[in-house]
């Protein structure tokens, strides 16, 4: 897997770069927004690591050409700016994650290899959700409830794919709209709450949580 | 706010001037009243003097010619409605007696009886005649011609009238007058007042002293001055905390990526090395705890912090909660409530709600080990993060509380263990978004456990 860091601050680099090297990942660094673009074309980045406060600019402005050239490369922000409107702007300019600084080793490598993941397609392995009772197969598609398995429609899969590959997040009533978009029949507005409500049926009732307003996700068994 | 308790400038311009403009104006009329009824009185006076002396020669002869008569003159003419009293002729009357007080002579209007029958030469008054008294140096006769007093005092009468009557109806006049003109020429006041009421932690930008009188428009830009340098006070603020918080937090980042890095290359858990190792990362944790707290503090602290805008708390909890949700151990155990009619909207800062928020969840992740931690939106303005933990005992939280009122500025409570950690920080923040704080232990409709509710102002 390779990753692109883009990190002004020579140290964090380094330390950064010789660590994700010693987890088997291909770096490359740039220390400014100038770099960064130069680097992007030369290879097939999995994952960039992004800093936004660069010498030149503030980071998130790569993110359109970035998702132009690479549109199946995701975008950890690496960045010391904690603050929660810093983190919605990150996240709505395109980036996947947002790791605030001091970030455990840990915690990055979970990221990254949640993104490894995301890019294994059907026959990977390890890439099971588990909610309580609930277990996701992202890799397999493969649904179960309390070890029974449960047949889902095409639709149905798509939404909780969704939901289940990053069970962290809400997701908001476009972006699962944009999961059903690919199939060929109409997709109405009301759709969704109908897909919603079988998805229910066979999952049961309170694993998908409607927040009003928000979106839906999936809840724990305790929620 | 205490507004509007005291009365405004033009009001008491307006009353005041009222007040001595009419006390200046009665002053003078009744200084000029008291002047004018001298001079009258000194006017008649002479009229009577001048009479006297004249008639006194001519009814000398008279009477050396033809004997006492009763009466000399013409009959007064009939009274008239609009003649005036005091100028009405024959205001004169006279009588002419002799050494030995027997009446010999008056004028047709004169009263029969002698009037002043034993007064001496010069000015005496009787009854309702002001009379004055000569004797003729040779034949002893004595003449007293008098005026009636009443002529005098409708004299007075009319003047003081001429000069009170315009006062009475003036004043309505400048009753409706001189508050108009106070707020015409005080509209500067009122206009510059309208603009510094405006200006807020979030707008200081300059006002504006076109059309202001010379005295206001110090005031405005001497006010500019300070306004800019507030402004300019508060941007350095800012970036001063974005700063700090990006040289304190790189180094920290790479000293744990390091010592991280070391412990892959140790390997094995159980040497010296290895404990020495984990306890500098326990320290470093630590550190950037405090690092982290020091920068929340100084965030809710300082001016940045002061923002009104109008924001959703469903969607603030909603992205709180979901940093939250990428811990794993959380994704179960952290849940979120909106409200299912209606928006709780408030005024306020999205950020420091934010670290509000993050610090009572984190508080909660901490104290209850296990359980749920539920974090409700509720209208019109609430949040409220309730967890299964132990609580905290009654004497506790009053210990708390009392804490948060005996705070003093510089008092280092932000650093201290417990939940009075990041209490100091959400108390600020509450405070300055003008909400109210209330601990519940155990929450309500449990056995134990902490309920923490915000009220903020709904808007």
């Amino acid at each position: 897997m390779r990753i692109l860091l883009v990190e002004d601050d020579a140290r964090l680099a380094d330390a950064l770069a010789s660590f994700l090297r010693t987890r088997d990942f291909v770096v490359d660094l740039a220390s400014s927004l100038a770099e960064a673009r130069s680097a992007l074309p030369a290879a097939r980045w999995a994952a960039v690591l992004l800093d936004l406060h660069l010498p030149d600019g503030d980071g998130l402005t790569l993110l359109p050409t970035l998702q132009r050239q690479h549109p199946d490369c995701s975008v950890i922000v690496l960045t010391a700016r904690d603050q929660i409107t810093d983190r919605i702007r990150g996240l709505d300019a395109g980036a996947d994650d947002y790791l605030v600084k001091p970030f455990d080793a840990g915690e990055l490598l979970a990221r990254l290899r949640a993104i490894e993941r995301r890019r294994a397609g059907p026959g990977g392995s390890g890439s099971v959700v588990t909610l309580g009772s609930l277990s996701v197969d992202l890799a397999n598609s493969r649904v179960t409830v309390a070890q029974q398995p449960v047949e889902l429609t095409a639709k149905e899969w798509a939404l909780l794919r969704v939901m289940a590959s990053r069970p962290e997040r809400i997701h908001s009533r476009d972006s699962l709209l944009d999961a059903l978009y690919g199939f060929d029949d109409d997709t109405g507005s009301n759709t969704l709450e109908v897909f919603m409500s079988h998805l229910r049926r066979k999952i049961g009732r309170e694993r998908i949580q409607t927040l009003r307003g928000l979106g839906y996700r999936l809840a724990a068994d305790g929620a | 706010m205490p507004r509007h308790s005291a009365p405004s400038l033009s009001r008491r311009l307006g009353r005041t001037l009222m007040l001595w403009t009419s006390s200046l104006w009665l002053a003078t009329a009744l200084g000029t009243l008291w002047y004018v009824r001298t001079d009258i009185n000194h006017v008649y006076d002479s009229a009577l003097t001048e009479s006297a002396w004249r008639l006194l020669d001519l009814i000398n002869h008279e009477l050396a010619e033809h004997g006492p008569g009763i009466a000399l003159g013409e009959a007064p003419p009939p009274p008239s409605e609009d003649f005036p009293l005091h100028i009405e002729p024959h205001h004169l009357i006279y009588q002419v007696t002799s050494a030995r007080g027997q009446l010999l002579m008056r004028s047709v209007d004169a009263p029969g009886e002698v009037l002043a029958p034993g007064a001496q030469d010069g000015f005496s008054e009787h009854d309702d005649w002001r009379i004055f008294t000569l004797t003729h140096p040779v034949s002893l006769v004595r003449i007293h011609v008098a005026d009636a007093l009443r002529h005098r005092r409708h004299a007075e009468l009319d003047l003081m009238l001429s000069l009170l009557l315009p006062l009475l109806g003036l004043l309505p006049v400048l009753g409706l007058l001189i508050p108009h003109l106070t707020r015409r020429e005080l509209a500067g006041v009122d206009h510059l007042a309208d603009q510094i009421r405006e200006r807020s932690d979030r707008n200081l930008s300059p006002l504006s002293s076109a059309g202001l009188p010379a005295e206001l428009a110090i005031i405005a830009e001497r006010s500019n001055h300070l306004l800019q340098r507030l402004s300019d006070a508060l941007d350095t603020e800012r970036a001063l905390a974005a700063n700090a918080a990006h040289e304190l937090r790189t180094p920290l980042a790479t000293t744990r990526l390091r010592l991280q890095g070391v412990q892959d290359l140790l390997g094995r858990p159980d040497t010296a090395a290895a404990e020495a190792l984990q306890q500098a990362l326990d320290s470093l944790q630590q550190l950037e705890r405090r690092a982290e707290k020091l920068l929340q503090m100084s965030r809710a602290e300082s001016g940045a912090a002061l923002a009104r805008d109008r924001l959703n708390l469903a969607q603030l909890a909603a992205a709180v909660v979901q940093e939250f949700w990428t811990d794993p151990a959380l994704l179960d155990r952290l849940q979120l409530l909106v409200p299912e009619h209606g928006d709780a909207h408030t005024l306020g800062d999205f950020d420091a709600l934010a670290i509000l928020l993050r610090n009572l969840i984190e508080n909660a992740v901490r104290h209850a080990p296990d359980g749920l931690i539920t974090v409700s939106v509720e209208l019109p303005a609430r949040l409220r993060v309730t967890d299964q933990g132990p609580g905290i005992p009654g004497e506790r939280l009053g210990q708390l509380l009392l804490q948060r009122h005996q705070r003093g500025p510089s008092a280092p409570m932000a650093l201290q263990p417990g939940y009075g950690l990041g209490l100091s920080i959400v108390n600020t923040i509450v405070e300055r978004q003008g909400g109210l704080l209330q601990l519940i232990s155990p929450a309500p409709g449990q056995a134990a456990g902490l309920c923490v509710l915000v009220q903020l102002p709904a808007a």
